[in-house]
């Protein structure tokens, strides 16, 4: 039998947990995907011809990864919007969970981008567009963290992040066309407007990496709303016990 | 640029991916341990205090 604050916590509203056997299928065709993409990217598409060598098949991960940072922080953004508008908690809730990870992603972007700009470029870092602006978004969504961490009120800390989240999103489009519009970088572009001129093992490679990247990003997102799922009955079981 | 010296970049930003991810693995599932466990207490803890307000009428 059931006790009485399981059934009373029952009914009242609360946060759901993703299926941890869909996440777990998820991360696992995620998995499938990038290790087919890194497959092909060192035993199918050829050795880059340039300066660059072997030391380019770092570009499978990197790009991926920079692209699922974006992604993320873009997520974050339609959050912080939807939140504003309807005062969901699941959509803070959502927010949180997609910049923890944009900035997961952010790091990991930035740690093979600096081994990347080591071996193509003979530096560990240029202030170049493109490393300075995505240098800022990471340090601007370090900020969200921080200013959630400043507000004690559970309502304004979620509108204050919110409202953080979009004005922080301004500097991602920045960050994506910076190399496009901006030609004093050295960081070369991937997809341009005449298409991306790799091989096209070199493009499957990318793109299977692309897509299990972005897989990834969907299996931890469910990973982390299920933590702040936790979080909130914790809260929630706080409160009751006057807490 | 030489294989070798290649290979250390190529090795170097893979091997630091894996790690981070691995880690960050570790971490999640750490937390969500902790907090399980804290709902789990609570829970048993409320349940008690209800169970106790309750009981004086169960008679």
């Amino acid at each position: 039998m059931e006790s009485a604050s399981t059934a009373a916590t029952k009914v009242m509203a609360r946060p759901t947990t993703p299926k941890l056997a869909t996440t777990t299928a998820i991360l696992a065709a995620a998995g499938a995907l990038l290790t087919v993409g890194l497959a092909v990217g060192f035993w199918v598409a050829p050795t880059d011809a340039s300066t660059l060598g072997f030391s380019q098949k770092i570009f499978y991960v990197h790009a991926p990864l920079g692209e699922t940072a974006l992604l993320a922080f873009g997520v974050a953004f339609v959050a912080a919007l939807l939140y504003l508008r309807r005062g969901d908690d699941r959509y803070d809730r959502l927010g949180v969970a997609a910049v923890r990870l944009g900035l997961l992603f952010g790091l990991l972007v930035m740690i093979t981008g600096v081994i990347y700009d080591r071996a193509a470029w003979g530096v560990w870092w240029d202030w170049e567009p493109r490393l300075t602006t995505f240098l800022i978004v990471c340090l601007l969504y370090s900020a969200y963290f921080v200013l959630r961490g400043a507000v004690e009120d559970e309502s304004r800390r979620a509108t204050y992040a919110a409202l953080f989240a979009v004005v922080a999103f301004v500097d991602v489009p920045i960050t994506f066309f910076s190399i496009r519009l901006l030609p004093a970088g050295m960081h070369p572009v991937v997809i341009g407007p005449s298409g991306s001129g790799m091989d096209y093992r070199d493009f499957i490679a990318f793109a299977a990496g692309l897509a299990g990247m972005t897989l990834l990003f969907v299996g931890l997102l469910r990973l982390e709303l299920g933590i702040e799922a936790l979080r909130e009955e914790l809260r929630e079981l706080k409160h009751r016990l006057g807490r | 640029m030489p294989l070798a010296e290649a290979v250390k970049y190529v090795a170097a930003a893979y091997a630091a991916v894996l790690l981070v991810l691995v880690a960050y693995l570790i971490a999640a599932g750490r937390r969500i341990g902790r907090l399980q466990r804290d709902v789990r207490l609570l829970d048993e803890e409320l349940s008690r205090r209800e169970g106790g307000a309750r009981a004086p009428h169960v008679g």
